[in-house]
Order: C-alpha cells, then sequence, then structure tokens
C-alpha cells in the first residue's frame, strides 16, 4: 500500500471517528433504500395476485384505466367535435389539451 | 397542490421525476464524496475529524427539513383532506428517523474526540433527540389504530403540536449557552466557512435531498399500492360475507 493511501485512511490519526460516520451513513441509506424497493416490490406482488383474483373488478379498472390514458387522446376528438365548425377542430384540441 | 390530490396523476408525475432524482443522487453523491474525502482542506484545530460534518450537517439539514415538510403535510392533511398529505407523511417519516439516528451518531462521533464526550444534555442534543422520538411516535401512532382514518388523524395532530421543536432546534445554540456550536452557513451576513468545505458540504446536502425525493416516492407508492390492497380485500370480504 503506497504511502499517501495509509495516510488518507489514517484521517490524520482519527480513522475510527470518520470512517465510521460514513461506513453508517452507507450502510443507513443502503438499508432504507432496499427495505423500500422491496416493500414496493411485495405490495405489487399482492396487488396483482388479488386483480387476477377477482377478475370482475379487474375488468373494471382497465376500463377505468382506459377512459383514464383517454383524458388526453380521447379528449381531444371530443372538445373538436363540440367545437363551433371544421376548421376550428385544431385550435380548440389545443386548448383542450393545455387545460 | 390540488392539481396533484388525484393519485393517478401523482403517480404518473413520480414515475417520471424518479429516475432523475436517482440519477442525480448518485452524481451529487460521487461528487460531494470526491470533495469531501480528497479535495477539501482538514480544519486547522479539528485536523479530519472535520470531514464528519459532510455526513452530520445535511443529516441534520434533512432531519429538519424532513419534519417540517411533514407537519406541513399534515396541515393540509386536517385542513383541505388533501388525501396524498398523509400518504406523504407516513412515507417520509422512516426516512426522517433515519437521517436524525444519523446526525446524532454522527455528531457523537466528532464530539468524542472534539470535545472529549459522546454526549451531553446541551440544548441542541437533546432537541434533536426529542426529534427522533417524535419520529418514532408519529411512526407508532400511525399503526397503532385499525382505522387508518383515525390513525392519520392522530398523526397529524401528533406531526403539528411536535412542530413546536423545530424551531427549538434550529435556535437552540443562540438561546442557550450550549456545548454545539452556533450556525455558520445559514447566518446572518453569510457562510463564515470556507468554499472549499463549503462545496462539498452543499453538493452533500443536494445528494441526501435528491436520495430523500428518489425515496420518498418509492414509500409514497408503496402507501398507495397498501391502501388499494386494503380496499380490495375488504371488497371481497363483504362480497363474501
Amino acid at each position: 500500500m503506497s504511502q499517501t493511501m495509509k495516510e488518507f485512511l489514517a484521517m490524520g490519526g482519527y480513522a475510527p471517528y470518520v470512517w465510521s460516520s460514513y461506513g453508517l451513513a452507507l450502510l443507513l441509506l443502503l438499508v432504507l433504500l432496499v427495505a423500500s424497493v422491496a416493500g414496493l416490490r411485495s405490495r405489487e406482488r399482492t396487488l396483482a395476485a388479488l386483480e387476477a383474483a377477482n377478475p370482475r373488478r379487474r375488468r373494471r379498472k382497465a376500463d377505468a384505466a382506459g377512459g383514464d390514458g383517454g383524458e388526453g387522446a380521447a379528449m381531444l376528438p371530443m372538445t373538436g367535435g363540440r367545437g363551433k365548425g371544421g376548421q376550428n377542430d385544431a385550435t380548440d384540441a389545443d386548448a383542450g389539451g393545455g387545460e | 397542490m390540488h392539481r396533484f390530490a388525484n393519485p393517478a396523476r401523482f403517480l404518473r408525475l413520480a414515475t417520471i421525476i424518479l429516475p432523475w432524482a436517482a440519477l442525480l443522487s448518485v452524481g451529487l453523491f460521487i461528487a460531494g464524496l470526491w470533495l469531501a474525502l480528497f479535495n477539501s482542506p482538514g480544519d486547522y484545530q479539528q485536523g479530519d475529524t472535520v470531514r464528519i460534518m459532510y455526513i452530520h450537517v445535511p443529516a441534520a439539514w434533512m432531519s429538519m427539513f424532513t419534519y417540517s415538510s411533514m407537519a406541513v403535510a399534515a396541515a393540509c392533511a386536517l385542513v383541505w383532506r388533501h388525501p396524498l398529505a398523509e400518504v406523504y407523511a407516513r412515507a417520509a417519516a422512516p426516512i426522517g428517523a433515519g437521517f436524525t439516528l444519523l446526525c446524532l451518531v454522527t455528531g457523537s462521533l466528532w464530539g468524542e474526540p472534539m470535545w472529549g464526550t459522546w454526549w451531553v444534555w446541551d440544548a441542541r442534543l437533546t432537541s434533536v433527540l426529542i426529534l427522533f422520538f417524535l419520529y418514532l411516535g408519529f411512526m407508532a401512532l400511525v399503526n397503532a389504530f385499525d382505522d387508518p382514518v383515525r390513525a392519520n388523524r392522530a398523526g397529524s395532530i401528533l406531526l403539528l403540536v411536535g412542530a413546536v421543536n423545530v424551531p427549538i432546534i434550529k435556535f437552540s445554540v443562540d438561546w442557550w449557552n450550549t456545548l454545539h456550536q452556533p450556525a455558520s452557513v445559514f447566518r446572518m451576513g453569510g457562510p463564515t466557512i470556507h468554499p472549499d468545505m463549503l462545496w462539498p458540504l452543499l453538493l452533500m446536502a443536494l445528494a441526501f435531498q435528491t436520495y430523500f425525493v428518489a425515496v420518498v416516492i418509492l414509500r409514497m407508492r408503496a402507501e398507495l399500492a397498501d391502501a388499494k390492497i386494503q380496499t380490495l380485500r375488504m371488497a371481497r370480504a363483504s362480497a363474501q360475507g
């Protein structure tokens, strides 16, 4: 090990204090992150299983998602259709999309 | 804020923000750690222990920021019944508790070589310890009720009452004669620390902040999924019963 590396690791004689601070920070941030990802994954699995076991609910959800996704795309023809004339379709659609 | 009251809209926005926050956090941690460990000077009095500051101070700032944001969320939940406010408070609490614990432990690790003691019951240290207990109390309280509505209401009230502790922490070093040093970054007349130390400190603080954003989004998504699971289970139970 080179001299500069040794000096760096020694932290001017305060190595235990400095490195345990950084080590603890790393550990804590990693544990929180891993626990949060694992928690999300397990809930999503449970949710998927529940929705698969209840197909009626799932169909309703799919309909809702379709209507929801249409908020942008499906709204445009609607606003256009409600518009005053064919030539105004584009501007109406823009106004509708921009809310 | 009520534009984002719709969970579906929030989830869409969160999906966009999450990868950016995660990427930014990794980049800021790399830059911040490089400056903090390799490319910043030791203190003329404290030597290399000053490097503990780059963990300790961002953790302390984040512990107060997280609690304050949870208290604001609690007010939004109680006054406007904002449906995502309680979800946010529940999701942020463990992260805030983690930051507070990190602040307390790194403070001890800094105090022992510099002050000659791991712990003193001075105003700053004690008020931060109370902040840690407030986080733990909130988490215990919202999990103590079977009814989520009552749980969230009780939790929000606790958060608002506990908010009085935040200014006490901030000004404890001015109001009382403490062993802890007074503020040297956010103070009247500008920071008193050298730019070579201020830069790594700010980068690390931003790294902690973006880490918080990424993890709180993950946790909020988990909380929302949890609520959906409860609803589905309830619907199934009532259909069978």
